[in-house]
């Protein structure tokens, strides 16, 4: 799986393509744990790339939100394919993530948040 | 124009204990979905692209409307969190709403309207309008940017709100569209009698009396002297047996009705018989008097094979067990127990033994490695009580049962999917994996796992997740 990173206004960027499974996600975890070492705090991860996804990746997804969390950061998800939205749908991981049609509205709402004094660490 | 559709648990989890395994969304009136009706209120007001929002899990909702071709609709789904502001919802479905003029109906309600007279809800006004009930909003706007300008008002006289806040409620509208608004609603069936909408492959013997106004859905059998109506909405695959009399009821899908028996102002569900005023249930055991009808589906091939490679398991593992059970317990080590856990959704349970043994002396590091835990439920998957392969088994208490009334796909095996991953007990990671290989099982599937669990030994049995083996 490839992972391309993107510095945006108050937020990283991360484009997933290609495969998100148990292989792919240990290089997901690597390149999050080295971003946060360098206090990046707000992610968005874009998913319209991703042919498909396992419990493995998902498990990733979320291991990598409790790290982000216990720095008061986050991890907003955009532009779920219908294939990827209904693995999020059966394992209802969407209960823990704010899912986003488009990455730009993802990168927005850490705008607006920086707008309205909501306090942001990256 | 493009509609936004919204249903939150809290609105309309109250449902869910007499519409079970269904999406609230998906509770018919007349036989037809309440969302449909939300799908048709849409296009009459000129919509050609919905998007369906829910905060709990619909797929059902999917199976049924897909892409929206039937509809002429470009339908598309997403999910949110509970307790969404409406702030929120749009900034994250902004791509969907950009620009355009904008149907939002949120909350679990339903929408009068004729279909005869149309519905423009925006004309003569430039920003847009909000009409609310108990349960609800629709808002109908130019673009989503004008919004806050939008005042509470109401709409125009092309229709009107219903809140759906208890089973009453629903009854009573289904009544209502039944006997008074059946011309205002496209509704399945054909009309043979003014009153009267019948489906496909209805049988009516002799001697049966219908009374309208009544709707009847797919293949029914009205067997004979029966008298059904005024009234009455009968769902499909129903039989309504020789004799019995049904008024100002509903029937749901997939259910007996014996002889003889009078029914009114009730909603029949399998073999439970709903009072609609004050929601009482009455399980009917008598399944001559009451009983589900439910279609056959194929069964699941892997259980022959499950049941295969558990005897050839329970042969390998039958010298060690006893070797090493034997030997932990002259050393006081050893101890078998029975605990009950839960086999489905519904609450079933079965009593299982657990192996509490200590896992620090030899022979007990050695009872784990080799996962011989597992060995005293073959029995259970040999006699089919039990899969080889499937979910964690959880024991019966009141936390696990809430767990498992949203999981409908959880079904126990000796070995469970989230040993094949190395994820924490309890974490969310464990319920993923446990969803997500239920949601894929089959026979290919789980022997993956199977392999991957005993080649890699990550069994729950010797690791000291909450499984069937438990340190002493």
């Amino acid at each position: 799986m490839e992972i391309t990173s993107l510095r945006k206004t108050n937020s990283m960027l991360l484009s997933l393509q290609g495969r998100f499974d148990a292989g792919a996600a240990d290089d997901f975890k690597e390149k999050m744990r080295t971003l946060t070492a360098q206090g990046v705090a707000c992610y968005v991860i874009d998913l319209s790339r991703v042919s498909y996804i396992d419990s493995g990746g998902l498990g990733s997804l979320v291991t990598s939100l409790r790290r982000v969390r216990e720095i008061q950061g986050d991890i907003r998800i955009a532009s779920l394919s219908d294939k990827v939205r209904k693995v999020f749908e059966l394992t209802r991981v969407y209960r823990i993530f704010d899912i986003y049609d488009s990455s730009e509205s993802a990168v927005a709402s850490y705008q607006a948040e920086a707008v309205q004094g909501v306090p942001l660490c990256i | 124009m493009k509609a936004l559709i919204i249903f939150r648990e809290r609105d309309c989890g109250w449902l869910r204990e007499f519409y079970p395994g269904h999406h609230p969304a998906m509770v018919t009136i007349c036989n037809k979905p309440l969302l449909e009706f939300k799908l048709d209120f849409a296009m009459l007001c000129g919509c050609t692209e919905v998007r369906i929002v829910v905060d709990e899990s619909g797929p059902d909702i999917e199976t049924y409307f897909a892409g929206g071709e039937r509809w002429g609709l470009d339908i598309s789904y997403s999910l949110m969190k509970a307790d969404e502001s409406i702030d929120s919802l749009l900034l994250k479905n902004s791509t969907f709403c950009h620009a355009v003029p904008l149907l939002l109906i949120d909350g679990f309600l339903f929408i009068h309207y004729d279909k005869a007279k149309g519905c423009d809800p925006l004309a003569g006004v430039d920003t847009g309008l909000l009409s609310s009930c108990a349960s609800g909003t629709v808002l109908v706007t130019e673009d989503i940017r004008c919004m806050k300008s939008i005042s509470d008002g109401s709409l125009a006289q092309d229709f009107a709100l219903s809140p759906l806040t208890c089973l009453d409620d629903l009854f009573q509208i289904s009544l209502q569209v039944l006997e008074a608004e059946q011309a205002h609603y496209v509704l399945p069936g054909y009309g043979t009698d003014r009153g009267i909408l019948l489906g496909q492959n209805v049988e009516i013997s002799r001697g049966v009396a219908i009374v309208p106004p009544v709707i009847i859905g797919d293949n029914v059998r009205l067997l004979g002297n029966a008298q059904i109506g005024p009234g009455v909405v009968i769902g499909s695959r129903v039989i309504i047996d020789s004799g019995t009399q049904v008024k100002r009821s509903i029937v749901q899908q997939g259910s007996y009705l014996g002889r003889e028996l009078f029914l009114s102002e009730r909603i029949i569900s399998g073999d439970r018989v709903i009072s609609p005023r004050d929601g009482a249930i009455l399980d009917i055991e008598d399944g001559c008097l009451l009983s589900p009808i439910t279609p056959q589906t194929p069964g699941y091939g892997g259980r022959v094979v499950g049941t295969l490679l558990a005897m050839l398991l329970a042969a390998v593992w039958v010298v060690p067990y006893y070797l090493l059970a034997g030997l932990q317990k002259i050393q006081h080590d050893w101890h078998l127990e029975y605990r009950n856990f839960l086999l489905t959704e519904r609450g079933d349970c079965l009593a299982l033994p657990v192996v509490r043994n200590n896992r620090h002396s030899l022979a007990g590091k050695l009872f784990s490695a080799l996962g011989l835990a597992t060995f005293p439920l073959l029995a259970a998957v040999i006699r089919g009580k039990l899969l080889l392969v499937g979910n964690r088994l959880l024991a019966d208490h009141r936390a696990n049962r809430e767990l498992l009334r949203g999981f409908p796909e959880y079904l126990p095996g000796a070995f469970a999917y989230s040993d094949s991953e190395d994820v924490l007990p309890g974490s969310m990671e464990e319920e993923i994996a446990e969803r997500y290989h239920a949601a894929n099982r089959g026979l290919g599937h789980d022997m993956r796992i199977l392999q991957k669990i005993v080649w890699s030994n990550t069994s729950a049995h010797a690791t000291d997740k909450p499984a069937q083996s438990l340190p002493l």
